[in-house]
């Protein structure tokens, strides 16, 4: 588990367009293990199609794509393997609407691994639990779901085969600050866990200062900022303050108070 | 991708230490599950040694921790060894959960006669909601033609197009070939009295009669009923719908009516084309095997069919169209939000278009005979 800090993800000279829209132009970037990466950026910046570059779910018109070490060739049977690594967690859940939430949890645990079903049932419940759902849950339907539940059922879901690098796509939009803030605690207490990676796509600033080691600012599909939370705040570039909310004119008074909640 | 060696998980019995080793993740985790020991050291405290574990996982702590709780169980006091700071953060927020073969929600179980009993009354719910469906489809139709709100048009031409334009090369094709083949299997037992030429007066009866209609009418349950209750049940579960009642707007009005005119307006003429393309296939087919001249064949058509025969077939077209579309809308409105639902709608809806197509079908065959048309 504790190798010599090799990379998880990394992208190289990433260019993606739809149609003659470019969304990304030549982006390069690395992420470390047991990292905790904010993708941020404003609506349609290309932070989701980024992450689904490296969830392998889309496939840039050029550049390259290296997943724990291996470099992706879109053929064969490797990318299964490697996706087998990683979660991801869909925005709104796509969790199947034919299946109860347990059986969506336990899914990729029968469909994976040799378990009997008896002990996948178990562990299928034990995460349900641990994203804060109610024992009862599991055996509801994803239409009987509230949003939040829906996120968090999902989060279980992803969590499943234990991935090395989870990737998230707004995890916390829909939910009360109180239940965002818990899921934050429980990505933390996994990280810490499992050693996990987490690649979160986010607007939830108090999210990304609160446990975010690095937040990476996509503006014009470039990357504008790649640095830790809390230095971006101090940014000069009138973008950045822009996106935090810090508005240029005010003093630093009020970026205090705005910033920290 | 040479990860075999020590890939899976081990339990090793050693004095009164259990000893782990491998893997201890949900992939390699069955290899521990055939190597439980089956007798452990009868008196003392049992320590579980982690110290060779080389990766644990959620699944693997679970394991554990099932393990020791049944240990714990039968009165054995257990005590883990060299535990890693991850592992036991891991251990104590499995620990920490409410015991998940607690939560063992018993599958539910029907008896045949609960199962006949929840079947009947899903059809008696769903005939009485279709039936205050219809209700309100008719009073958003009386307020159009009252109020002179405005019809819609452009989305009953849409209909129209998508409903009857599209589906004249099949309802043709289809058609041509049930006159063929009707004509070919008349004609085998005709022309044993010598009367090949009655071909007409059956081929004529039955297609005008009948065929047409019908064909016309499955044809489009399945094509057109189908995307009814799709597209009405996909823009039910994406919100749509109640985005038209947000606006105040009623999605009867809106969805329905045009759906429902535009298909009584196209299926009379699809009617006609399917009576039209089984004739000419009946008629093929008596110039081929009987040798019956298409002049002959119409002139002999003229004089054993009537205006009113004809008439008779087409009438049904619009009482068809009516079903079907709302049938079609009804499930569509019915469907919930998922996508399974949709798809068990769909199926729904087609089924029970094309079984109430046939059972009107029968009740015009027996008004006909009773005023003797």
């Amino acid at each position: 588990m504790k190798a010599s800090a090799p990379s998880v993800a990394e992208l190289h000279h990433i260019s993606t367009r739809f149609g003659s829209h470019v969304i990304h132009e030549d982006i390069s970037l690395r992420i470390d293990r047991g990292e905790i990466v904010a993708l941020l950026g404003g609506s349609g910046s290309g932070k989701t199609t980024l992450m689904r570059v490296m969830a392998l779910l889309h496939r840039p018109q050029s550049g390259t794509v290296k997943l724990f070490g291996n470099q992706v060739s879109y053929a064969g049977q490797d990318e299964f393997e490697l996706r087998r690594r990683m979660g991801y967690m869909f925005q709104f859940g796509a969790l199947f609407g034919g299946l109860t939430v347990r059986h969506n949890v336990a899914m990729p645990l029968l469909e994976h691994t040799a378990l009997s079903a008896r002990l996948v049932g178990e562990i299928a419940q034990l995460k349900i639990q641990l994203v804060g759902l109610a024992p009862h849950v599991a055996g509801l339907m994803p239409s009987e779901l509230s949003g939040g539940m829906i996120k968090r059922a999902a989060m279980a879901r992803t969590l499943a085969l234990d991935p090395e690098l989870l990737m998230l796509d707004e995890p916390g939009s829909g939910l009360d600050p109180a239940s965002a803030r818990s899921l934050d605690e429980l990505i933390l207490r996994l990280r810490d866990a499992l050693g996990l990676t987490v690649i979160m796509v986010t607007h939830d600033l108090i999210s990304v200062q609160g446990i975010a080691d690095r937040a990476i600012l996509l503006h014009d599909g470039k990357i504008l900022a790649d640095d830790a939370p809390k230095k971006l705040l101090q940014s000069e570039d009138p973008t950045v303050r822009y996106f935090f909310q810090l508005k240029i004119e005010r003093s630093h008074l009020v970026e205090d108070k705005e910033v920290t909640l | 991708m040479a990860r075999t060696q020590s890939r899976d998980s081990q339990i090793r019995l050693d004095g009164n230490t259990i000893r782990l080793s491998g893997r201890w993740t949900s992939e390699s985790l069955e290899r521990a599950l055939t190597h439980i020991p089956r007798k452990l050291p009868p008196t003392g405290v049992l320590t579980v040694d982690l110290a060779e574990i080389s990766a644990l996982d959620t699944s693997g702590a679970w394991f554990i921790e099932r393990s020791v709780r049944s240990m714990r169980h039968d009165g054995r006091e257990v005590e883990f060894a060299n535990l890693s700071a991850s592992a036991r953060s891991l251990l104590e927020l499995v620990a920490a959960q409410v015991d998940p073969r607690e939560a063992r929600v018993p599958a539910p179980h029907f008896t045949v006669f609960e199962r006949t009993g929840h079947a009947t009354m899903v059809m008696v719910d769903n005939l009485y909601n279709y039936v205050g469906f219809i209700g309100e489809a008719a009073w958003h139709w009386l307020r159009v033609i009252t109020l002179r709100r405005h019809w819609r048009m452009h989305q009953l031409y849409d209909v129209v197009e998508q409903t009857g334009v599209t589906a004249v090369p099949i309802i043709a094709l289809l058609s041509f070939l049930i006159g063929l083949v009707l004509a070919y299997e008349g004609l085998v037992l005709l022309s044993g009295y010598g009367a090949s030429l009655f071909i007409v007066n059956f081929t004529g009866l039955a297609v005008f009669r009948e065929f047409g209609p019908l064909i016309a009418a499955i044809v489009v349950a399945g094509r057109t009923g189908s995307s009814f209750t799709a597209q009405l049940g996909t823009m039910k579960v994406s919100e749509e719908v109640d985005a038209l009642v947000a606006m105040g707007l009623s999605p009867v009005e809106v969805l329905v009516l045009p759906r429902i005119f535009g298909l009584v307006i196209a299926m009379p003429l699809l009617t006609v084309l399917a009576d039209l393309a089984g004739m000419v296939g009946a008629m093929f087919a008596a110039t081929v095997v009987a040798g019956i001249e298409p002049g002959a064949f119409i002139d002999r058509l003229n004089g054993a069919i009537s205006v009113s025969t004809v008439v008779t077939g087409v009438v049904k077209a619009p009482v068809f169209a009516l079903v079907i579309a709302s049938v079609g809308c009804f499930h569509g409105f019915k469907a919930e939000s998922s996508a399974e639902s949709v798809g068990k709608r769909t199926t729904q809806s087609v089924v029970q278009s094309i079984f109430f197509v046939i059972v009107i079908d029968a009740a015009f065959a027996i008004l006909y005979s009773a005023v003797g048309i």
